[in-house]
């Protein structure tokens, strides 16, 4: 093993030691921080007016939200939330007119800012924060469940799987400043595609930079070059993959911490604006969690599969080319397939969509026999399944490599 | 220690590379001797288990040449061998060291002996990209001894290097072929004059010949001519017989040529060089006058 990682040590040193990593590297960086802070640049303007500047309106938000730490989203909530509008909005024709001046912005963000998320929630249901109360933000709730069901025609087994699950989660529903893992799940899809091609970018000539160095048939003669430099190549490819998507996105989450805060690890997923309809049972962390989890296997595979293109041709462009297409297609084919086919459920289990943190906990399941699984649960095994396939290949393949 | 060859064939799509070559080595130094396509790099990588045989066998003792305990007792330098521009010439040393599992401790006193003995010690920590050909070309000659191998393969080790640094290591491989097996291609006919035990010459994928020098220049010693003509009667000695070189001064042409008997009365007869057989070999018209050789009926 000593000598294994000592190999592996060289393997980084050639990595590391192009010009392309360090380039790739800083535009990592860069996206990360565009990602987090581009959002807080220029200005909020209602009807062509300044109202204020993004990251006061930010913080505005957050603390209006942690405001609410605590409280629950029940009928005394929604009781509160009619009486501010109703006083915020005195006056004002409409929502445009109430924005626009001075008085009535402050009024807005100081009362009813903490209320906005949910009013975010009910208009997913196609119905007015006002006119809500607990008893009937629930209801609603499980009717938008019922509609996206029929909508993506799942099975009644996974249908009667979701009520099951739905009726474990707790309600009413705690509330607070779920801001930051909002931000976070919805970045980590776009990072995450530029992060796996990235990885592709620099693992691409770990066996195909040999051949056009000609160093492979020196490495070949070697006594370790069929067996532990294979094994000391895959562990680097796997680990510089897993560092790096480690890096990146604790380096975003770090970022969203300092703007947005993550104090509400607690709250219930359904909190979030894309969680709200889901019916799995867990928090925000224990939702971080999954997410990070499927980016890390889903970055895996994708090193697995530049590796194995690697060892079987002939060039590292060859092998960007590939990659790009492997990462890039599923993302326009996501569209493209009827929700209902075999086809989605395999477009969806692709490294790239697993990247979206949301599609570990979708409603549409894997199924397997009697079961259904999340994709959360699935993937991981499969993706371990196909990578260990793709390293027993790719190990054979330059283990039989014929330099020619 | 021996290392055998037992009918080994390599065939590329119509073109058959190595054609059912067998033979024998022991300790000592041997020159591969061939034009460029006669088999020799396809040869020397099936040696390496770079290639894999399409038929036949290479065996070190018990080895084959599949197995680890035969790759650790071998040092092969490529035609073209790659190398790592990000790295130095200390780092490629001491990859090459973890690649060929010697310790760290080794590894490091090892890289700085034979750096010395390259001369590359003053720029042991300046970037590959930076050396010129003849130093990536030492550094190459270092990697091949970093794990004192029993086998060596060099294919043409000597290939852009200066006279003085070739005649250098053309000196150290001599010294390696002591107590080792040293199998040495290169087209400089003058070094494997000058260092190799045995001779082996290859032609179309078949070895055609293997020999000790002495041996070798038997099909040659006596019949190489040194003459000179006017350019009309040079013409039709070039037609006539096997030219080994041409060389115009003032108006008459001064020739080296094969031949049985003298071409002309003032012809003088010159001592044979193995650079005269390897053109007498290789040249086209060579190649005629070997196949007549290997007949028995050799007619100049």
């Amino acid at each position: 093993m000593r000598e294994i990682i000592n190999l592996a040590g060289y393997e980084y040193k050639k990595i590391l030691g192009r010009k392309s990593t360090w380039i790739a590297f800083g535009i990592l960086i860069l996206l990360v921080l565009l990602c987090g802070f581009g959002n807080l640049m220029g200005n909020f303007y209602v009807e062509g007016q300044k109202v204020d500047t993004h990251y006061n309106m930010n913080q505005k938000e957050c603390n209006a939200l942690r405001q609410m730490k605590g409280q629950k989203l029940d009928d005394a909530f929604f009781e509160r939330a009619r009486d501010v509008s109703a006083e915020v909005m005195n006056g004002a024709k409409d929502l445009q007119e109430l924005l626009v001046s001075k008085d009535g912005w402050n009024n807005y963000c100081r009362y009813y800012m903490p209320y906005g998320h949910v009013a975010e929630l009910c208009m997913l249901m196609e119905k007015e924060m006002d006119k809500m109360d607990g008893e009937s933000f629930y209801k609603g709730r499980e009717e938008l469940q019922q509609v996206n069901y029929e909508d993506m025609k799942i099975s009644k087994e996974e249908t009667e799987f979701h009520r099951q699950e739905n009726a474990r989660i707790k309600t009413p529903f705690a509330y607070g400043n779920m801001r930051g893992f909002e931000r976070f799940f919805s970045l980590q899809y776009s990072l995450g595609i530029i992060l796996v091609f990235i990885v592709a970018v620099c693992l691409a000539p770990l066996f195909a930079g040999e051949y056009t160095s000609k160093m492979d048939q020196m490495i070949l003669s070697t006594r370790y070059g069929k067996n532990k430099i294979i094994l000391a190549k895959l562990l680097t490819g796997i680990s510089f993959a897993l560092t790096l998507t480690l890096a990146v996105l604790g380096l975003t989450l770090l970022e969203i911490n300092l703007i947005y805060g993550l104090e509400g690890w607690n709250l219930p997923i359904q909190t979030a604006y894309q969680g709200f309809a889901l019916s799995i049972p867990i928090n925000m962390l224990q939702m971080l969690g999954i997410s990070l989890l499927c980016a890390l296997f889903a970055s895996c595979m994708v090193a697995a599969l530049v590796m194995f293109f690697s060892v079987k041709m002939k060039t590292p462009f060859g092998v960007i080319i590939v990659a790009f297409l492997v990462i890039f297609v599923p993302m326009v084919l996501l569209n493209m397939v009827p929700e209902d086919s075999i086809w989605y459920l395999f477009v969806k289990g692709t490294p790239t969509v697993m990247m979206e943190s949301w599609v570990g906990v979708s409603e549409r399941m894997i199924p397997f026999g009697r079961h259904c699984f999340y994709y959360f649960q699935a993937m991981p095994v499969v993706y371990a399944c196909l990578t260990a396939g793709l390293f027993a290949w790719s190990y054979r393949s330059f283990r039989c490599h014929q330099a020619i | 220690m021996e290392l055998t060859f037992d009918r080994v064939t390599k065939q590329f799509k119509n073109k058959i590379a190595v054609d059912r070559v067998s033979l024998s080595l022991q300790k000592g130094v041997y020159g591969l001797l061939g034009a460029n396509g006669a088999g020799k790099t396809t040869l020397m990588r099936m040696m390496c288990g770079v290639l894999k045989p399409d038929s036949g066998e290479i065996r070190l003792g018990d080895l084959g040449v599949e197995e680890e305990d035969y790759r650790d007792k071998l040092g092969y330098l490529p035609q073209q061998f790659g190398y790592y521009p990000e790295f130095t010439g200390e780092d490629f040393l001491m990859y090459m060291a973890a690649l060929k599992g010697i310790s760290k401790r080794q590894a490091k006193e090892r890289t700085a002996e034979l750096l010395d003995t390259v001369n590359l010690t003053d720029v042991a920590k300046k970037k590959i990209r930076t050396y010129s050909g003849g130093m990536k070309q030492r550094l190459g000659i270092a990697q091949v001894l970093i794990n004192h191998p029993q086998v060596l393969v060099l294919d043409e080790p000597t290939a852009g290097l200066d006279p003085k640094e070739r005649v250098k290591f053309r000196n150290l491989i001599s010294q390696l072929g002591s107590n080792r097996i040293v199998l040495l291609s290169t087209h400089i006919v003058s070094d494997i004059e000058y260092i190799a035990d045995t001779i082996l010459v290859m032609k179309e994928g078949s070895l055609i010949h293997q020999g000790g020098r002495s041996e070798i220049m038997k099909v040659i010693q006596g019949k190489v001519w040194e003459t000179a003509a006017e350019a009309e009667a040079a013409d039709r000695w070039m037609e006539r017989y096997p030219v080994l070189n041409i060389r115009q001064e003032k108006d008459r042409i001064f020739l080296r040529l094969v031949s049985e008997e003298p071409p002309t009365e003032d012809s003088i007869s010159v001592a044979a060089t193995l650079e005269d057989l390897y053109l007498y070999y290789f040249s086209e018209e060579g190649g005629e006058h070997e196949r007549n050789y290997k007949s028995g009926r050799i007619r100049i």
